[in-house]
C-alpha cells in the first residue's frame, strides 16, 4: 500500500469535496486545452482550412477527454492515478511530415499506427527498458527540441524563404512572438504556484491580445471565430485513414520513445503518491500505456493526433497537493463538454503564427535541456560519451544537410531524413554496440587495512561509468557498502576477510558480500540510539538497519562457515 | 571562552576516524562556556561509528549545560541523520 505523503492533501483514492473537485478539474481542463497548440502547429504548417483545423482539434480533445477519464480507473482498465493525456510534442515533426504528404487521412492513419504500437509495447515495456537507458532517451528528447527549432524560428520571425535563403522577416511577428515568449519565461521563472504552472496559458493570452493589436491574425480565422456559436455541435471530420508503409517505421519508433517517456512520467506520479516509493509499479505503467494506445487509436479514427501523459499536469498535481483520481474523471467529462463550444475550438485553432512560433520555441528550449539533464543523470564513460556524441552528430546531419539521405531506398530515407528517428536508431544501436566487451561484474579486492567510504566510492564511480549506471544509484551503493563493511567489523568480521562482488544487469545492481562468520542481525525497526552507547552489538544492528534503508532488497544465505549478504538496488 | 565555538569537521566520520574526532571535540569542551557549532559541510560520509561519537560528545556538552549544534549537513549526511533518528536527539540548523 502506498504511504500518502504529508504534503499531499488528496491521495489517489481520496474523494475531495465537490467544490474542490470541480475547481481542481477546471484547472486541469484549462491546462489541457493549452496543449491544442500542437495540433494547431501541425495544421498551420500544412496550411489546413479552418474546418480541417477545427476537426483536428476536436478529435484531439475528444481523445484527451476519453483517455484522461479511462486513466482514473484502477488497473487493468486504467492506471488508477490522476493522469491527464494531452497532444504530445514528441510526434509533432513526424505528424507534420505525414500531414504534408497525405493530408488528414494519412495523419489519422499514422495516429492509429502510433496507438496500436503503444498497445503492443504496453505488454513488453519492462523488457525494453534495458535498450533505452537514460542517455539514449535523453539524446532523443534533446534532438526533439532541435527538430522543433526550424518550425519555431520560422513561425517566430515570419521568415519568407526563397531558394533556401531568408528573403524577409516580419517585425510585427517578432514583436508578438517576443512578448509571448517573455511572458512564458517571466511566469515560469519568477511566478509561483498556479502562475508558474499556467505560464503557457498566460503567454498564449498575451500573444493573442498583441496579435489582435498588430493584425497578426489570419482574417479568415477571425471571421470563423465570429461566425462560430458559443454552443453547438462539434466539428468532426471523419476520414478513411490512409497508411504509408515508408512512414510506419518512423511512427513506430516515435511510439516506442513515447512509451519510454511514459515510464518516466509514472515514476514521477508514483513518487508523488508514495512517501516510501522505491520501484516502478510496472503493472500500473503498462496499464497507463495501454490506455494511451486505446486513446490514440480513437484519436486517429476521429481524425486527431497522438497524445501522451502530460508532465505539466503532473506538476499541477504536485503544486496543488491533489492527486485524487476522481479529478481525472471529472476533467475528462469537462473536456467533452468543451467541444460543444465551437467558438472555443475555433479560437484554439486560429492561434496566430508568431504565437505558435513562441510556444514552439519554449517547447524546443525546454526539451533540449530536459534531454541534457537525462543524459547527465548517468555516469558517462568514454563509451557512453561516444554513444551520445555520435548519435547527436548523426541526428544533426539531417538539419545541417537536408536531403543528405534522399538517395537511400524510400523506407530508409524516411527514417534517416527524420532528425528524431535517425537519432533514436543511432543511439539504440551505438548503445548496444558499446555494451559489447563490458564486464557486468566487478570485484573489490579485500584490503588488509579495511575498506571505507573513500576506497569504495572511487570503485563504484569507475564501474558506474563503465556500466552507465545512474549517479544517484552508485552514490547509494557506496554508502550502503561502506556501512556494511562497518557493520561487519562491529559484528566481529575482519574487513580483510570480506569479498565484495558487484553485478549489473541494467535493471538491478547486486552487491554480494562473502565472508566467514555468522549472519548479520538486520533489524526491521530502528534500534534505539540510547543502546548505541550502552550495548556492544548495537552498532552492528544500527549499521544493518541503515543498510536496509538504503537498498531495495536484502537477503542472506549460509553455506558451511561462509555467509553471503546480498544487497539489491533497482535502477 | 564566552562564545559558541565554531568547528569544522572534514572527511569521513567512521570507525577509522571517529576516535580522532572524539578527542578533538572533547578537548574543545575544556574552557568552552556557551557550546559548540559544528560545520558538517565538508563531511563526506557519516557511519554508525560517527553517529555514536556525535551522541557521546553531545551528551558530554549537554551535561555541562552547553549547546551542541550541527549545521550545513550535505544531503547524503542529512539522509543518514534522518534515517537513524539522530535528528530527534541533536540540534540541527541549516547554516
Amino acid at each position: 500500500m502506498p504511504k500518502k505523503p504529508d504534503r499531499l492533501q488528496y491521495g489517489a483514492d481520496d474523494n475531495p469535496p465537490r467544490p474542490a473537485l470541480l475547481l481542481l478539474s477546471i484547472q486541469h481542463m484549462c491546462l489541457a486545452l493549452v496543449f491544442a497548440i500542437y495540433p494547431a502547429a501541425i495544421a498551420q504548417k500544412v496550411g489546413m482550412s479552418p474546418l480541417e483545423k477545427a476537426g483536428l482539434l476536436t478529435a484531439s480533445i475528444i481523445a484527451t477527454a476519453v483517455t484522461t477519464f479511462l486513466h482514473h480507473f484502477k488497473p487493468p482498465l486504467g492506471n488508477g492515478n490522476l493522469t491527464v493525456q494531452t497532444p504530445t510534442p514528441v510526434v509533432v515533426p513526424a505528424m507534420m511530415q505525414a500531414a504534408g504528404i497525405g493530408g488528414l487521412p494519412l495523419l489519422a492513419g499514422m495516429t492509429i499506427v502510433f496507438g496500436a504500437t503503444e498497445l503492443l509495447v504496453s505488454r513488453v515495456i519492462k523488457y525494453l527498458r534495458a535498450y533505452f537507458p537514460p542517455e539514449v532517451s535523453g539524446v532523443v528528447v534533446m534532438m526533439l527540441g532541435v527538430s522543433l527549432a526550424e518550425s519555431a524560428i520560422r513561425n517566430f520571425t515570419g521568415a519568407a524563404m526563397s531558394a533556401g535563403r531568408v528573403t524577409s522577416v516580419n517585425p510585427d511577428y517578432i514583436l508578438v512572438a517576443s512578448l509571448t515568449l517573455a511572458t512564458i519565461i517571466a511566469c515560469a521563472v519568477f511566478g509561483k504556484g498556479i502562475v508558474k504552472l499556467f505560464s503557457l496559458g498566460f503567454g498564449l493570452a498575451v500573444g493573442l491580445i498583441t496579435s489582435r493589436l498588430v493584425g497578426a491574425f489570419n482574417p479568415v480565422d477571425i471571421e470563423n471565430i465570429s461566425a462560430s456559436p458559443w454552443l453547438g455541435l462539434p466539428t468532426i471530420n471523419l476520414h478513411v485513414p490512409s497508411f504509408d508503409a515508408a512512414l510506419i517505421p518512423l511512427v513506430v519508433i516515435m511510439a516506442v520513445i513515447q512509451c519510454v517517456d511514459t515510464l518516466g512520467s509514472f515514476i514521477s506520479i508514483q513518487r508523488i503518491n508514495d512517501e516510501d516509493w522505491k520501484k516502478l509499479d510496472t503493472d500500473q505503467a503498462s496499464a497507463g500505456i495501454q490506455v494511451n494506445g486505446i486513446g490514440n487509436m480513437l484519436s486517429g479514427i476521429l481524425g486527431g493526433m497522438p497524445g501522451g501523459i502530460s508532465s505539466a499536469h503532473i506538476g499541477l498535481v504536485m503544486a496543488s497537493g491533489a492527486a485524487a483520481r476522481r479529478v481525472g474523471a471529472v476533467t475528462g467529462i469537462l473536456l467533452i463538454f468543451s467541444i460543444f463550444t465551437p467558438k472555443l475550438v475555433a479560437g484554439l485553432s486560429s492561434i496566430p503564427q508568431p504565437v505558435i512560433g513562441a510556444l514552439l520555441a519554449y517547447t524546443a528550449a525546454f526539451m533540449m535541456v530536459a534531454g541534457m539533464e537525462l543524459i547527465l543523470s548517468r555516469l558517462l564513460s568514454e563509451r557512453r560519451i561516444f554513444t551520445v556524441g555520435l548519435s547527436v552528430l548523426i541526428g544533426l546531419s539531417t538539419v545541417i544537410l537536408p536531403g543528405v539521405y534522399a538517395r537511400l531506398p524510400v523506407l530508409l530515407a524516411n527514417i534517416c531524413e527524420s532528425t528524431l528517428a535517425i537519432t533514436a536508431v543511432s543511439a539504440i544501436l551505438l548503445n548496444m554496440l558499446f555494451r559489447i566487451g563490458i564486464s557486468r561484474r566487478a570485484e573489490l579486492a579485500p584490503n588488509a587495512d579495511g575498506h571505507h567510504y573513500e576506497t569504495i566510492a572511487p570503485f563504484m564511480d569507475r564501474i558506474g561509468k563503465d556500466w552507465g549506471a545512474r549517479r544517484d544509484i552508485m552514490e547509494k551503493a557506496s554508502t550502503a557498502c561502506a556501512e556494511t563493511f562497518e557493520a561487519l567489523a562491529a559484528h566481529g568480521v575482519a574487513n580483510s576477510d570480506v569479498a565484495l562482488t558487484v553485478d549489473f544487469d541494467e535493471v538491478d545492481l547486486l552487491m554480494t558480500f562473502t565472508y566467514p562468520g555468522s549472519p548479520l542481525v538486520i533489524p526491521m525497526e530502528r534500534p534505539s540510539l540510547q543502546d548505541l552507547i550502552a550495548e556492544s552489538d548495537a552498532p552492528a544492528q544500527l549499521g544493518g538497519y541503515i543498510v536496509r534503508k538504503y537498498v531495495d532488497r536484502l537477503s542472506q544465505s549460509r553455506t558451511g562457515d561462509t555467509n553471503k549478504l546480498l544487497l539489491r538496488l533497482e535502477l | 571562552m564566552d562564545h559558541v565555538i565554531e568547528y569544522k569537521l572534514a572527511g569521513r566520520l567512521d570507525s577509522q576516524t571517529a576516535g580522532h574526532h572524539e578527542e578533538t571535540l572533547m578537548s574543545l569542551l575544556e574552557g568552552c562556556s556557551q557550546g559548540i557549532a559544528i560545520d558538517m559541510s565538508a563531511v563526506t560520509h557519516l557511519s554508525t561509528a560517527g553517529i555514536r561519537i556525535l551522541l557521546l560528545t553531545s551528551r558530554a556538552y549537554q551535561a555541562k549545560g552547553l549547546r551542541f549544534v550541527l549545521h550545513s549537513l550535505p544531503p547524503a549526511v542529512a539522509e543518514v541523520v534522518r534515517i537513524t533518528g539522530l535528528a530527534d536527539l541533536l540540534t540541527l540548523r541549516q547554516a
